[in-house]
């Protein structure tokens, strides 16, 4: 502190150091918490999404029963919560799996065969009862209702709307880029790295000023994290959003708290870890001052 | 007071302010950068996710459905332009009333299964009514646009919102299929698109017919603001 010229560039390097600070967390979290398929599953479980799914189904298949002439009764084998559950599981894994690089491609692939069963044995009762034939335009309209049945389960359990995201190609762009988050958290932690070394490099006439700086790099960068982080949380601001479908709302705001909880206990440990430094500085100055004062006395 | 002592004091004072001003200084970059972001581009991919824009609403989240009474008495005076009041998803917004097909049924803001079962739906997508532009109402045709394709050009239909009242006349009976947007699409000149399924017994049906209307009168309670 008591050359300008190192009093400035260690403000400058304390500047650097908060950003890739901020960088490195932003990135861990992306890594570790935003892109975790398990983390992922265990929102669409606390979210009870499967409930969800299934009374939006229950409620969509009867709304369409005038319209398509085909009764719940059919789908409903297909639409329990267990398998609305597997199917968004599925849907879940498969998204996740594909961001991170692991799988080529998003798409879950259940298992209708039950539906099949029940889609077919109730058009043929119907056809028979009517004396409608049962040539090719029937097996085309078996064929249509069953794809639309299956169309529709498949985007009600696809809570994190992968299918639409990869329609409008954002999938596939989001996919090229976080395959690399972890090698891009590594990169950013080694930059990190770097710029604390040069901190201390830059005090190594007095090496405890490395500590102060370095800590008050944590110090602001933790604050930076957590204000936001808190006020999200503190002020439900997610729950605003006027998403439609509710297992699409659940899962979405499911995920972003958890996202800012995560980010908010990253930055208590960088408030904790920071005050360390810091703590560790001011011990490293008092015992230098009187390291100083004995040896005047001394001398 | 000893040169040591002051010497001592002001560099306190620099351990002190120093985290201070470099709080300030990157908050403020990062609020700066903030603003200056290209979110546009990540907000369509959310339009298009969640097809409702990310709109903030006033309390809390779901769909709050609002239902308004609407004056459908004709307006004896009005303006031709005026102000417009942004409905929020889930708000009744309009009365359409069809008189040809004794049609009279609430306009929801916002397509979803719990409106349609409540009334016809406008898209969030299409010109808000009285705005220029393309609005989109549907509903079921099981339910409240049964007779919807028995509608004829010439046929006069009449919305009511709460600022002000829009007479449409039918222009033509459209058929198109559910994967084709020419009719729901937005456009420069003002236009009323009406539709519902085509009624299918056996299978769902993906053929949506309706009618195209061209504005008539428009009646504005209260002029634009300037």
């Amino acid at each position: 502190m008591k050359k300008p010229h190192i009093y400035l560039i260690s403000v400058f390097l304390t500047v650097l150091l908060i950003f890739s600070l901020l960088g490195t967390a932003a990135l861990m979290l992306l890594r570790f918490q935003g892109l975790d398929t398990e983390k992922a599953l265990r929102i669409a479980k606390e979210q009870n999404l499967a409930q969800k799914v299934h009374v939006t189904l229950t409620q969509r298949f009867v709304d369409q029963e005038n319209t398509t002439g085909i009764p719940l009764a059919v789908y409903e084998k297909t639409i329990t919560e267990e398998n609305c559950d597997a199917i968004i599981r599925a849907s879940v894994r498969g998204g996740f799996e594909y961001l991170n690089g692991r799988s080529a491609d998003y798409a879950a692939k259940p298992d209708f065969s039950v539906l099949e069963t029940d889609m077919r044995a109730f058009l043929t009762a119907y056809a028979d009862k009517n004396g409608i034939e049962k040539d090719a335009s029937f097996e085309l309209a078996v064929k249509d209702s069953l794809n639309a049945a299956k169309e529709q389960i498949l985007d009600a359990c696809d809570v994190f709307r992968f299918r639409m995201l990869a329609d409008a190609h954002a999938l596939q762009k989001a996919r090229s880029i976080l395959k690399w988050s972890g090698f891009l958290a590594i990169g950013a932690a080694l930059i990190t790295l770097l710029i604390v070394l040069f901190l201390f490099m830059s005090n190594h006439a007095e090496g405890r000023h490395g500590f102060y700086w370095s800590g008050i790099a944590l110090l602001i960068a933790s604050v930076l994290l957590m204000v936001p982080s808190v006020w999200l949380t503190k002020t439900r601001w997610f729950d605003r959003f006027s998403v439609k479908t509710d297992q699409v709302f659940a899962a979405v705001t499911g995920y972003l708290y958890s996202m800012t909880n995560a980010a908010a206990l990253l930055a208590v440990c960088g408030i904790a870890a920071g005050l360390l430094m810091i703590g560790l500085f001011v011990l490293l100055h008092i015992r230098s001052k009187k390291a100083e004062e004995v040896k005047k006395l001394k001398h | 007071m000893p040169e040591k002592t002051v010497k001592k004091k002001k560099y306190w004072i620099t351990y002190t302010l120093t985290p201070l001003l470099l709080l300030l200084l990157t908050g403020g970059i990062l609020v700066l950068s903030y603003v200056l972001a290209p979110t546009h581009r990540l907000q369509k991919y959310l339009n298009l996710v969640f097809m409702d824009n990310l709109k903030i609403k006033s309390v809390n989240a779901g769909l709050r459905i609002r239902e308004q009474d609407i004056n459908t008495e004709n307006r004896e005076t009005g303006y031709e332009t005026g102000k417009i009041v942004y409905p929020k998803f889930g708000e009744q917004c309009a009365m359409l009333i069809a008189p040809s097909i004794n049609l009279n049924v609430g306009v929801y803001y916002g397509v979803s299964s719990e409106l349609l079962t409540r009334g016809a739906c406008q898209s969030t997508q299409s010109a808000v009514i009285g705005e220029g532009g393309n609005t989109v109402i549907d509903a079921h045709v099981n339910t409240y646009f049964s007779d919807l394709s028995k509608l004829k050009p010439g046929d006069e239909i009449q919305l009511y919102t709460t600022y002000g009242s829009f007479t449409y006349r039918v222009t033509e009976n459209i058929t198109f299929d559910q994967a084709d947007k020419r009719y729901v699409a937005v456009t420069e000149e003002e236009i009323l698109t009406l539709y519902t399924c085509q009624p299918q017994v056996l299978g769902s049906s993906d053929i949506r017919v309706g009618v195209r209307c061209v504005p008539v009168k428009k009646q504005f309670d209260l002029p634009a603001e300037e």
